[in-house]
């Protein structure tokens, strides 16, 4: 990477921070939003510095989740369901799919392209297309709000294990071969060798499927009635008012902030991993 | 540690309906060096393949020390492959490359140490135990994947084109030591390559192998010397032997230069079928004639200065192209015609048709001195 001085491209440099600030103002506001009474953003008076009352209104995000007017969720119980939410999406994705990889890159068995196929084809089939019988099929298991409802149907996944059959198929195959001669079975080529290698991809696709798993919104508003199972997204959702109820704007505005910072956390923390697993194959 | 003995019994591969290896046979004895050399898509790898059980033969058997090998797996033949693009565990240490297939055999701790530690005095990598793959240069890695066939202390090693993928420098340095190994060693080795130089010098006995079938096995100079075909003959040797259709005289016992004089044959033609056959003349063989009979000329038509050696080109009787080698202090231009002469002992006969050699009734196979001379 090279290192250019500001007065070298100040146009780049000129149109980046345009760009980024476009980016950065409507989260700005929300962490300005975020510090002020209800009433100043109700009275549409709220400046564009930081307000006295940014204490209190996490606090109550976090605790009740209820201004004055809406009755919410605490912030804290719904965060801890995104959170078992996401880690299990992610988790169970990239387990399930490093698994049928293996299977479908490194065995031969009868159908297995068919197969292949079959998970190929899924990636066609967006979650909204098929979310009537899946739902049908997981309130038919009893599973409506439990967290096996939550997770179960959204950990299988076309992409994840297309991605790692990619990475398998440049694993060259002079290495299974000598795996083999080495005396080291399926199990033990799978977890001496094909999990060590693929650890960077691994921790790629951590980063994006946390992160899908966390804004999930359409099915965790299917999925789960009662309050206690919403998940951030959700419950942020279901904090603005309707019809004549105001809108505890400062406790939203601190809410999503709030449902801001695990993701946040992931990318900040992975992101030497993910940069690798993205650029690099790690050969 | 002497190795085993490797029979390979009437082996056949086929791929669908392609046959890759058309039934082949060979005793490799304890402590050889074999070496099979082909050109790419002869099937020498795929044999070493079934030898190692990675592959499944179609019909036939192989030994190894005695014991028929046919349903046993990779891993309890006791034999270690090196592979031409190292195969190393690209995240595990050179210490860990070498030791894993002892952890996997559940070795007790310290005979793995003593064992890895002998590997790596010998090729030594003692100082490099704690790198990974990547920060080996390809001379280095080569000697890992060699370390880790050797502290298997197998019955044989297998090698499938170790040296193709280094540098030619690198490639003579290494074949020197694969050399050492062996003869330090003493293990049997089967060794699969196509570059005709590391075949030579590496093997005890050479395997020419030829659209799926062993076309000739011998030693080295055997091989150099008794082509057993018209294959073999073009293979092995570096400018190729010059190969020209010629006319077989009546009494069998003499070619005609097409267009041209006869050149005496050593004695005459055993079994030859017809009148024409497939004349072979190394270009080393054939020497500049101090007044002879029996000789031919050549107009000059390009010359490569090599240093020690001189390579002239030039027609045959207008004909077929025909590639001299001279010594470097050879002064000669184009244009120029060269009378040339080659002993009768140093022309390969092959029937035009099978490819096979024809040998000759006087002592085929001792080289003749003083007969024209």
């Amino acid at each position: 990477m090279k290192d250019y001085a500001l007065h070298d491209n100040w146009q780049a440099h000129f149109f980046l921070i345009i760009g980024v600030a476009v980016l950065a103002f409507p989260v700005y506001l929300a962490l300005i939003g975020s510090t002020w009474d209800a009433g100043t953003i109700a009275r549409g008076e709220m400046p564009l510095y930081p307000g006295p009352d940014m204490i209190s209104n996490y606090l109550q995000a976090w605790g009740s989740g209820s201004g004055e007017r809406v009755m919410g969720v605490p912030a804290a119980t719904m965060m801890l369901n995104s959170l078992i939410m996401a880690l299990a999406i992610s988790l169970g994705k990239i387990a399930i799919s490093l698994i049928s990889a293996y299977a479908v890159v490194f065995f031969q068995f009868p159908g297995r392209m068919f197969f292949f196929w079959m998970i190929f084809v899924t990636l066609m089939l967006p979650v909204e297309v098929r979310i009537i019988p899946t739902y049908k099929v997981v309130s038919d298991l009893g599973m409506i709000n439990s967290y096996m409802g939550l997770t179960i149907p959204l950990i299988a996944s076309a992409t994840a294990t297309l991605l790692f059959r990619q990475f398998f198929l440049t694993i060259p195959d002079e290495l299974v071969e000598a795996a083999r001669i080495d005396g080291a079975g399926p199990l033990r080529f799978f977890w001496d060798t094909v999990l060590p290698l693929s650890r960077t991809n691994i921790a790629a696709l951590f980063v994006i499927m946390f992160i899908y798993g966390w804004n999930q919104y359409l099915w965790p508003l299917l999925i789960t009635t009662s309050k206690d199972m919403s998940t951030i997204v959700i419950g942020i959702v279901k904090m603005i008012g309707t019809g004549d109820a105001q809108t505890d704007w400062q406790i939203i505005m601190a809410a999503t902030i709030l449902a801001m910072l695990p993701p946040v956390m992931i990318v900040v923390f992975m992101q030497r991993w993910f940069v690798k697993g993205l650029v690099d194959s790690d050969k | 540690m002497n190795g085993a003995h490797i029979r390979i019994v009437n082996i056949r591969k086929n791929f669908g309906k392609v046959c890759v290896i058309e039934g082949v046979n060979c005793d490799i004895r304890e402590s050889e060096f074999i070496v099979i050399l082909g050109p790419s898509g002869c099937g020498k790898s795929t044999l070493l393949r079934i030898i190692a059980g990675l592959e499944t033969a179609t019909e036939g058997e192989i030994y190894i020390g005695g014991k028929i090998m046919n349903q046993v797996e990779p891993k309890d033949r006791n034999i270690a492959m090196v592979f031409q693009n190292y195969a190393l565990y690209p995240h595990m240490t050179v210490w860990n490359n070498m030791a894993y297939g002892l952890k996997d055999r559940k070795m007790p701790k310290t005979e793995i140490e003593a064992r890895v530690k002998k590997a790596a005095d010998i090729l030594g990598l003692d100082g490099l135990m704690q790198r990974t793959p990547r920060q080996l240069s390809g001379g280095q890695r080569q000697r890992v994947a060699m370390g880790r066939a050797i502290v298997r202390n197998p019955a044989a090693f297998l090698f499938d084109e170790p040296l193709s993928n280094l540098d030619a420098k690198l490639r003579v340095q290494m074949r020197l030591e694969i050399k050492k190994l062996h003869q330090s060693v003493r293990t049997t080795s089967i060794y699969v390559t196509h570059d005709q130089v590391e075949a030579m010098t590496l093997a005890d006995r050479l395997i020419v192998m030829n659209a799926g079938k062993f076309d000739h096995v011998g030693t080295p100079m055997d091989v150099y010397e008794r082509p057993a075909t018209l294959f073999v003959a073009g293979f092995i040797g570096s400018p190729a032997m010059n190969i020209i259709p010629m006319e077989l005289s009546s009494e069998e016992d003499a070619v005609k230069i097409p267009g041209g004089s006869w050149l005496p044959l050593a004695g005459r033609l055993m079994n030859a079928r017809n009148k024409s056959v497939m004349v072979g003349m190394r270009p080393e063989h054939i020497t500049l004639a101090q007044g002879e009979m029996e000789s031919f000329q050549i107009p000059v038509e390009f010359v490569e200065v090599l240093g020690a050696d001189t390579l002239v080109h030039g027609p045959l009787n207008g004909e077929s192209q025909l590639t001299i080698r001279l010594p470097g202090s050879f002064k000669v231009s184009e244009g120029d015609k060269l009378k040339l002469r080659i002993r009768p002992e140093d022309l390969h006969m092959f029937d035009s048709r099978t490819g096979l050699r024809l040998m000759t009734h006087s002592n085929p196979n001792r080289r003749l001195h003083g007969q024209m001379l």
